[in-house]
Parts: C-alpha cells; sequence; structure tokens
C-alpha cells in the first residue's frame, strides 16, 4: 500500500518537477539507477520469500546507490570511470537477473 | 611432480557463482534470522516510502534525461563551438592588426623613398616584387575556378574517397593557373606564394596550413588570354577526367574584376638591416 502510493508519489514528483542533475553529477545518475533498481529487485525477492525488512532495504538501497556513485566517481579521478561503470553495471546486471530469475520462479514456480 | 590439483573445477567461475548466489541483499535473511520485526515503527514506514518515491523519482529524472537528447553531449558541442567562435575572433582582430601594422609599414616606406627618381624607381621595384611573391594584393581581371566534391562514393576503407577534392586536385588547379600565366592565385582567399604548401591533413584540404572546406573557389588574377590558355591547357583536361570518373564538379568561370587578397605575413629569411645612410 504504502509501495503503491510512493511510486505513484515519485513517479508524480519526478514528471512535475522535472529534475534537472546538476552538470557534475550526471554521469553517476545512470549508475544510480541501476543501483537503486538492484536493491528493488532484491526487495522484491525478499518480500516474495517473506523475508522483507525495510529497515535492510532502505540501508541497502542508500548503501548501493552511494558506494556505485562513489566508484564510479574514484574510478573518474583515476582515468578509468568508464571501465568502472562497465564494471558496476554488469555487476548489478548479474545480480538483478539473478534477482528476477527468482522471483520468475516464485510466481509462476517456473 | 605436483600434487592434483582438487580444487572446484569452475573456481575461476566463483566470482559470478557468488554474485548470483547473493543477489538478493544477505541482510534479509540476517535480519529474519535475529528475529527483526518488520513494519514496527511509523518511521521505518516513512522511511521505505521515502526510498520507494526517491527510486521512481530518479527513474523518471534518467529517463527525462536521456529523452532530452544528451543535454551533456549538447553543452559539450556549445561549449566547443564557443571557444571555436572565441579564437576565430581572436585571430580576425590579429589579422586586422596585422594588415594595420603592414600598412604603416608601407606608409613609412613610401615617406623614407620619396626622395629622389632612384628613390621612386626603387620603390616602384618594390610594390610590383610584391604583388609577384604575394606579400600585397592584386586586382584585375581573371578566372574563378570552383571545385566541389561529387556524391559520396560507396565507403571503402582501403583508399581515400575519390569523389572529394583532394589536395593533388587543387595543386593541379593551381598549377595550371599558373602555367597559364596567373599573376596572383588565391585558394578560398589564402594566397599562394612560393612558400604555401597545398596538402591534405586527414580529410581536410590545407592551404597554408589552414584547413579549408569545400567547395574550393580558386582565384586567378592574369592577363587577358589566362581563362583560354588555362582551358587549353592540360589541367584542364585532367579535370575534365576528375569530373567524369569521380563527378568532380568543376566550374571555370572568366572574371572581369577579381581580388586576390594579399599575404601580408612573409617573413624576409635572409635579408639583413642594411647601413643607414
Amino acid at each position: 500500500m504504502i509501495a503503491l502510493l510512493a511510486l505513484v508519489v515519485g513517479v508524480v514528483l519526478g514528471l512535475v518537477l522535472q529534475p534537472t542533475i546538476p552538470a557534475a553529477l550526471q554521469p553517476y545518475l545512470p549508475i544510480a539507477v541501476v543501483a537503486a533498481l538492484d536493491a528493488v529487485f532484491g526487495a522484491s525477492r525478499a518480500l516474495l520469500d517473506g523475508i522483507f525488512n525495510d529497515r535492510v532495504f532502505v540501508i541497502s538501497f542508500i548503501g548501493n546507490v552511494f558506494v556505485a556513485a562513489l566508484v564510479v566517481f574514484l574510478g573518474d579521478q583515476l582515468g578509468v570511470g568508464a571501465q568502472l561503470s562497465t564494471g558496476v553495471v554488469v555487476v548489478f546486471s548479474i545480480r538483478i537477473f539473478a534477482n528476477a530469475a527468482a522471483i520468475r520462479r516464485h510466481l509462476f514456480h517456473a | 611432480m605436483t600434487a592434483p590439483n582438487r580444487t572446484d573445477p569452475d573456481a575461476s567461475l566463483s566470482l559470478l557463482r557468488r554474485l548470483a548466489d547473493d543477489a538478493m541483499d544477505p541482510g534479509y535473511q540476517e535480519a529474519t534470522d535475529r528475529g527483526d520485526q518488520r513494519g514496527a515503527d511509523w518511521r521505518h514506514s516513512v522511511a521505505f516510502g521515502t526510498v520507494i518515491a526517491l527510486t521512481a523519482a530518479l527513474v523518471v529524472a534518467a529517463l527525462l534525461q536521456v529523452r532530452a537528447g544528451a543535454p551533456g553531449e549538447g553543452r559539450t558541442r556549445a561549449e566547443l563551438t564557443e571557444r571555436v567562435l572565441e579564437t576565430t575572433s581572436s585571430v580576425e582582430a590579429i589579422d586586422a592588426r596585422l594588415d594595420g601594422l603592414i600598412s604603416e609599414v608601407d606608409l613609412l616606406r613610401q615617406t623614407a623613398l620619396d626622395g629622389s627618381g632612384s628613390d621612386r624607381a626603387l620603390a616602384d621595384e618594390v610594390s610590383a616584387l610584391e604583388a609577384e611573391v604575394g606579400v600585397t594584393a592584386v586586382e584585375g581581371q581573371g578566372v574563378e575556378v570552383v571545385l566541389d566534391d561529387g556524391p559520396p562514393a560507396p565507403v571503402d576503407q582501403s583508399s581515400p574517397d575519390l569523389s572529394r577534392v583532394l589536395d593533388t586536385d587543387v595543386q593541379l588547379v593551381v598549377n595550371g593557373l599558373f602555367a597559364a600565366g596567373a599573376e596572383a592565385v588565391a585558394v578560398n582567399g589564402q594566397r599562394i606564394t612560393a612558400l604555401s604548401p597545398i596538402r591534405s591533413a586527414g580529410e581536410a584540404v590545407l592551404v597554408g596550413f589552414r584547413p579549408l572546406t569545400p567547395p574550393y573557389t580558386i582565384t586567378a588574377v592574369g592577363p587577358e588570354d589566362l581563362a583560354s590558355d588555362f582551358e587549353a591547357g592540360p589541367a584542364r583536361a585532367e579535370l575534365e577526367q576528375l569530373e567524369s570518373a569521380y563527378g568532380i564538379e568543376v566550374d571555370v568561370v572568366p572574371e572581369e574584376n577579381l581580388s586576390v587578397p594579399g599575404r601580408g605575413d612573409l617573413q624576409l629569411r635572409y635579408a639583413t638591416k642594411g647601413e643607414s645612410p
């Protein structure tokens, strides 16, 4: 219930405010989105497993986004930002795939 | 002899396997094992809702940004354009200053050589030589040759696209015009002197080290029969071949009144300052 409400509020806020990301943060936005999606997929799977815990979700979400952005930022400073972005995206995509597969097994038993 | 390796045959994949196995944050399992109450506190619900709203807003922002056509890219391009324009205007300012200095030098020379008949003759010789080597602008009748790229040929990585105007094509026209008796020749406003290379760098044609863009307009001032001599010369025949084989557009127009700019920045390499009389 809260989740749905918050989802709608978030989409509406994003559409209405049309937040302009500061130029300095723009390279980190896609990474942050992927990290956030990973946290959401993990949470959905935990929900289906019946072990969802909102404290863990909030902390893992913020931690994911922050660490992912930090890693890419460090990479940028060291001149390997593009490669590290690729690495971060690969890691998160693998996790998202694994979680999506688990969710699929739960929902369809297949 | 080394002991047989007893480790997991796909040990090298352990990283990937662990990634997939730990896909769900292990924190959920640990929290459940600890017996953490979920949703026990209204603050938890607020935090949870905030994070979900944040995710949605984040995704929407990212989508909007991508849809807006990557403003970062546009910004970079705008910045580059601005810098190019800035540099161009500063080059123009320097050029204008150069022109001013050249006319000042002219004026000084005229006053210096404004004495006896021999001085006058010397001044005439200097200005005649200046026109010839390309320091000063030359005006008069002549011919204008315009070269433009033909329709692009199918992409072939191994050889340059011959439907483009190459440096050798521009050289051909310039040499042909000089052979036909041209006194002064300029390509896109760049005066050809004895020290102006016509070459290519990448896809650009450089004349006097300045990159030019097509169409290339080669302006030549010369005697009355310059146009007809050029049309009859071997260069024209070769141009016709370029036209028919590669589709390069060639346009030769005799003009009554043409102006070929001066080069202005010729350096004296061997002359030294003489004793003042």
